[in-house]
């Protein structure tokens, strides 16, 4: 008994040692420095200043482009949730064979070096490219126009890179709605629409939360997309805190910025999953008000 | 009126033409790109221009005077490298998570894995980038495959882990009241039934540290150019019929593991002890 547990006490370090080493070397102790370079622009062994912040809340530049970050992956989330909502439920409600292989085939671009996905929507959205004829008629983009290196090709290469993500997630929360439900509703006379309003969504709520979530923060932490498809005016937070780090060589400065965009992308993840909640609660508050009224 | 209640349940489950529409058009979305891509490569015009002549010459040009083939290879074995370390390391600390861990400790482990893949990579790959400046390592490729370590780690944790937890412990403790020490009974009991879980855990590293092109843009030393860093430099000269070649070929190989994924994942879900993912 005494030399199994020796033994236990010996291999469990072992065991757990190398991944916590790496773990701990090359993401604990890389965020804890970067919080606290971020109070030290003038290098790690002075002292400790909120410079960097001064600087950040002096310049009106880097509060805008972080609303336009923030703005840009909220909207880019948005249109992946309309696009992957329906797709979802549809594959939700298809027999397991057929399901099983378009999950497969959405796994393809989401494995793909996303670099290759930013690649093939340059070559998409050229100039004289047939999508861009598409854009055109439904008014996505001006006459003659290509929406290459502007915002809005950002934004599709985002979505684009995203669909694959965001249909996983709502479907996952979509397979539980069991069919049960629906033809209850169904023979109590509720139609197709109806039963997707009252049943499908409410129930789906939670998977479309955690769905945004899990793409807006990636999303905000966007930078190669920006720089290769944005253009001149489609600079995000991300391309200047890579600048800091590479060009600009202001390390504190560019910690700062990470945390301004880290925390922001977190609070508003976090208002989002807030929304839910908040709602069920007034609707039980009120529902316990007409109790007493009655 | 007189439906059965069979027949109204597989009304109501029924998919809507509409939705099935949608479905198809989402598809359509993700593929039409990666599609165009693919016949461009066989395309004759260096320049993607119409109309169509069909030719190999790109797949020619990759493997002889492309300079995309230095680039791909060397990916290819950092990400070999950074995906067998992260089997070997990532299924030690998931036997640990599972059989060992106290609460506390456990629970650190798994927020720090969790940081590793839900922080932005742009933030992590800069914070680690401090870090090796700071202790002398820089940009380099020990930096890198620590970085890409740590970033593929939490795939191998996670998938092992949630395969152990559904392996019946019971098969474990009677392989050590026959006398098997914890070793004999880990290779010789619970291994082989992870063995599915963990190559999944491998393929899915390699496919991860493949593609992490902000990890490897932060931490690669100047000069070494790994294929999504060759791509980002390219990418701005314009069309690039060769890149389309492997492109061409980079997608199918993706198809080619996530089929093997998939059979893995059938065969896991049919080993005895445990349940279906």
């Amino acid at each position: 008994m005494t030399r199994r547990r020796l033994l236990q006490a010996l291999t469990t370090p072992i065991l757990l040692l190398p991944a916590a080493l790496v773990v701990a070397l090359m993401v604990v102790i890389p965020l804890a420095v970067l919080v606290w370079y971020s109070f030290a622009p003038d290098g790690p062994g002075a002292r400790l200043s909120l410079d960097s912040y001064r600087r950040m809340v002096a310049t009106p530049l880097y509060g805008r482009l972080a609303l336009k970050t923030l703005w840009t992956a909220g909207i880019a989330a948005l249109i992946t949730s309309a696009i992957a909502w329906c797709p979802a439920w549809a594959l939700s409600r298809l027999p397991a064979r057929a399901r099983n292989l378009i999950l497969l085939v959405i796994v393809i671009p989401y494995l793909t070096s996303y670099l290759l996905l930013i690649y093939s929507i340059y070559v998409v959205l050229g100039p004289g490219s047939p999508a861009m004829a598409l854009f055109r008629l439904i008014g996505f983009a001006g006459p003659g126009a290509s929406i290459l290196y502007t915002p809005t090709a950002t934004v599709v290469m985002l979505v684009y890179e995203n669909l694959p993500l965001m249909i996983f997630v709502l479907f996952s929360g979509m397979q539980r709605i069991e069919g049960t439900l629906l033809a209850a509703a169904g023979s109590l006379g509720a139609g197709r629409w109806s039963r997707i309003r009252h049943i499908v969504f409410p129930m789906s709520a939670p998977a479309l939360v955690s769905g945004l979530v899990m793409v807006f923060v990636p999303m905000g932490g966007a930078f190669v997309e920006s720089q290769i498809l944005g253009g001149p005016n489609g600079l995000l937070l991300g391309n200047v805190i890579a600048d800091q780090m590479t060009r600009a060589d202001d390390p504190s400065f560019g910690s700062a910025l990470s945390l301004l965009l880290l925390l922001g992308t977190l609070a508003l993840s976090g208002l989002v999953s807030l929304v839910g909640p908040v709602l069920e609660w007034l609707r039980s508050d009120r529902r316990t008000r007409d109790v007493r009224l009655a | 009126m007189s439906a059965s209640p069979r027949r109204r349940l597989r009304d109501a489950e029924a998919v809507s033409p509409f939705m099935a529409a949608m479905l198809g058009l989402c598809l359509a979305i993700l593929f039409v790109p990666l599609a165009i891509i693919i016949v461009l490569s066989f395309n004759a015009s260096p320049y993607g221009a119409l109309p169509f002549e069909g030719t190999f010459k790109w797949y020619e040009a990759l493997f002889t005077t492309s300079d995309l083939l230095g680039p791909t290879l060397l990916s290819l074995e950092i990400s070999a490298l950074v995906a067998l370390n992260a089997a070997l390391f990532g299924t030690m600390g998931a036997v640990w998570l599972d059989r060992r861990a106290s609460r506390a400790g456990g629970g650190l482990f798994r927020i720090g894995l969790l940081s590793a893949i839900t922080v932005p990579w742009l933030i992590l790959g800069l914070a680690m980038l401090l870090v090796m400046n700071a202790i002398g390592l820089g940009r380099s490729l020990v930096s890198i495959y620590l970085g890409l370590l740590a970033t593929t780690l939490p795939y191998v944790v996670f998938i092992v882990v949630a395969r152990l937890q559904s392996l019946d412990q019971d098969l474990d403790h009677a392989a050590r009241s026959l006398g098997a020490n914890p070793f004999t009974s880990f290779l010789r009991i619970s291994a082989p039934l992870l063995l599915p879980s963990i190559i999944s855990g491998t393929l899915i590293a390699f496919m991860v540290s493949f593609n992490n092109f902000l990890i490897q843009y932060f931490l690669a030393p100047f000069g070494v150019q790994t294929l999504p860093l060759k791509i980002y430099t390219l990418i701005r000269v314009g069309y690039l019929p060769d890149l389309n070649a492997l492109a061409t070929i980079i997608v199918l190989v993706t198809c080619l593991l996530i089929a093997v994924l998939h059979q893995l994942g059938l065969r896991n879900a049919a080993l005895p002890g445990g349940a279906a993912p």
